[in-house]
């Protein structure tokens, strides 16, 4: 066999592995853009926009999340923990744990809300 | 006198191998023990743009928790809150066996940084500062206490100082 086909055969394979490479690069980066873009918009976050579709009463806010992990101010605010997300949303370089803190006003409905990333880290 | 030569041919491919064998061995002989740096990281940093926006007299209980949540260490009836954040200034690590590294020892600078808040009767914040503590931790550095205790009397030390007013 001649020195230029041996040449030549060697870098179409060379060609064929650097493509398969690229293939399976672009792939995995799909399957991970997708799953960062699913727990990005998980379950536990569905309920923000009841919190802000208007007047949301304690019992309101009980019957959803059911008892605070944290109580301040004899119940004024409370806060809950979800923690369930941690690995994937890690993956993502993002907050594994995060934690609802509401303020009540006078007449028992929410006030203020917000929702804090914690384990941030840079 | 053939035979001689032969011989010293033989010993002297045989030292060729040998060294030729010591040069490959070398460098797993020496990464056998492999140093390697560890990186600068901060752990559940406080922004400044938070610690500055606290104002005495202004920001209440309220204000806090909505935005950093809670505390690392709540004083009693909710005086003060501490929240502390943890530092890495970098270091040095060695690791042990070139097909499976096994950390051996690693050394790393750390910095524990502490937010100190406390409230008069009214809720509201009465005084704020940040401390901040150096050290070294071995081997684990999430393992390294934060705010450990030094940093806890000074905490107190701040705390009494003067007593916050509503």
């Amino acid at each position: 066999m001649p020195a230029v086909e041996i040449v030549s055969q060697f870098l179409r394979r060379c060609a064929g592995l650097v493509f398969v490479t690229v293939l399976v690069t672009f792939v995995a980066a799909c399957a991970n853009s997708s799953t960062v873009e699913q727990v990005t918009h998980p379950d536990e976050l569905k309920p923000l926009a009841f919190l802000n579709a208007g007047p949301v009463s304690r019992r309101d806010i009980e019957a959803r999340f059911g008892v605070p992990w944290s109580v301040y101010e004899d119940g004024r605010i409370v806060i809950y923990h979800f923690d369930g997300l941690d690995e994937p949303l890690r993956r993502a370089q993002r907050s594994g744990n995060l934690h609802l803190v509401i303020v009540y006003a006078s007449d028992d409905n929410v006030e203020r809300w917000s929702l804090v990333h914690m384990d941030r880290q840079k | 006198m053939k035979g001689r030569l032969s011989s010293a041919g033989s010993v002297a491919m045989i030292l060729r191998r040998r060294l030729a064998g010591l040069a490959l061995l070398t460098p797993l002989l020496i990464s056998c023990v492999v140093p390697y740096p560890i990186t600068e990281w901060t752990y559940n940093e406080v922004p400044e743009s938070i610690v500055r926006n606290i104002q005495p007299g202004t920001t209440d209980r309220a204000d806090i928790l909505l935005r950093l949540s809670e505390p690392w260490i709540r004083g009693a009836g909710d005086g003060y809150f501490v929240y502390s954040w943890l530092e890495s200034l970098g270091g040095l690590g060695v690791v042990g066996n070139v097909v499976v590294p096994v950390p051996l020892v690693s050394a790393t600078k750390m910095r524990c940084h502490c937010l100190v808040v406390q409230f008069g009767d009214d809720g509201r914040v009465a005084r704020v500062t940040t401390l901040d503590a150096t050290g070294t931790a071995w081997q684990d550095m999430y393992a390294f206490p934060c705010p450990g205790e030094q940093m806890k009397e000074a905490i107190q030390e701040w705390l009494a100082q003067s007593p916050a007013r509503p």
